[in-house]
């Protein structure tokens, strides 16, 4: 059976929450590990189980200040297979992309993840 | 006695108004402390958040391409291998410079030297098709990185980049890269 996962925040990697009932991952912190795919393999397993064992809605929220290329890579990797499974099990996701009101660089990465794809993501300014 | 041109450098690097220099191994742990200690650094300076986060990404960026592809390298006591290098951050009238050295052996110069070549001419919008094609591609299997570094580099900065390789031996080449951030609107302070 799938647990939720649960990463504590550190000085070079964000804090993931990824919760089975509530059907919800957050991404939180920024990134610049000098190994961008340990790490983010760790969230694509816990999505691939969840959305082949559970196969429920699925709410994927990141609120990133950095990230490195290296990470930038993984997240459209993660962004693919949110795609593909917005395409196989139609609505069953949403992406929530968080950024600080007066950063133009995190809101245009975000653009450009979801860029040519058609699931539901929406952009999010807090301050 | 002899001190080794203190003074010298001292008062080059005063004169040149450098914010932070480091010439050795760039170890994970000591990228993460100086990149950090930058970011309050410039922080301090300036009231544009994001010249701070341009000039970090930037210095990360640049910290990591030295950890990972620097010929020249060391390994620390428990076998970890990191790359040596150069890395100032230096400040102007109206804009931040952030620049690495670090050796490259020479079979490599050619292809650095086009890629940089290709990325310091092209404009804004070029780069961002580029950036999306590059990153589509898989992994290079020996890089840890994306290979996406310079042009996202070149993204940040309202310049293009500048580039040169020195010949250093017979097997490498001094390989430099000089990335500038526009300081903006500062509002009076």
């Amino acid at each position: 059976m799938l647990l939720n996962m649960i990463l504590e925040r550190t000085k070079t990697t964000p804090g993931i929450t990824a919760h089975v009932e509530d059907g919800i991952i957050e991404i939180e912190g920024e990134f610049f590990n000098e190994d961008a795919v340990a790490f983010f393999s760790q969230v694509v397993e816990w999505f691939m189980a969840f959305t082949t064992e559970e196969k429920r809605f699925l709410s994927v929220h990141f609120r990133l200040t950095y990230f490195n290329t290296s990470a930038s890579k993984c997240i459209l990797d993660l962004f693919d297979r949110m795609q593909s499974y917005h395409y196989t099990s139609a609505g069953a996701i949403e992406a929530y992309w968080h950024y600080q009101e007066d950063d133009e660089d995190i809101l245009d990465q975000g653009k450009e993840f979801a860029d040519g794809m058609d699931m539901k993501i929406m952009y999010l300014p807090y301050s | 006695m002899d001190f080794p041109n203190l003074y010298q450098q001292y008062r080059q690097m005063t004169d040149n108004r450098i914010l932070m220099s480091f010439k050795g191994v760039f170890a994970q742990p000591a990228i993460v402390e100086m990149a950090t200690a930058l970011r309050g650094k410039v922080a301090a300076r300036t009231n544009q958040t994001m010249v701070m986060k341009r000039i970090f990404a930037i210095f990360v960026e640049m910290s990591q391409n030295i950890l990972f592809y620097s010929a020249e390298k060391e390994v620390d006591e428990e076998g970890k291998e990191s790359g040596v290098g150069i890395l100032v951050v230096s400040e102007m009238d109206d804009c931040y410079c952030v620049s690495s050295g670090n050796l490259m052996f020479n079979d490599n110069v050619a292809r650095i030297r086009e890629r940089c070549e290709i990325v310091s001419k092209m404009n804004k919008d070029q780069l961002k098709v580029y950036y999306n094609e590059q990153r589509r591609l898989p992994r290079q299997s020996e890089s840890k990185g994306a290979g996406l570094g310079l042009i996202d580099m070149a993204r940040k900065s309202e310049f293009p980049i500048e580039f040169d390789f020195l010949p250093f031996n017979d097997e490498t080449s001094f390989y430099m890269l000089s990335v500038y951030i526009s300081k903006g609107q500062e509002n009076a302070s």
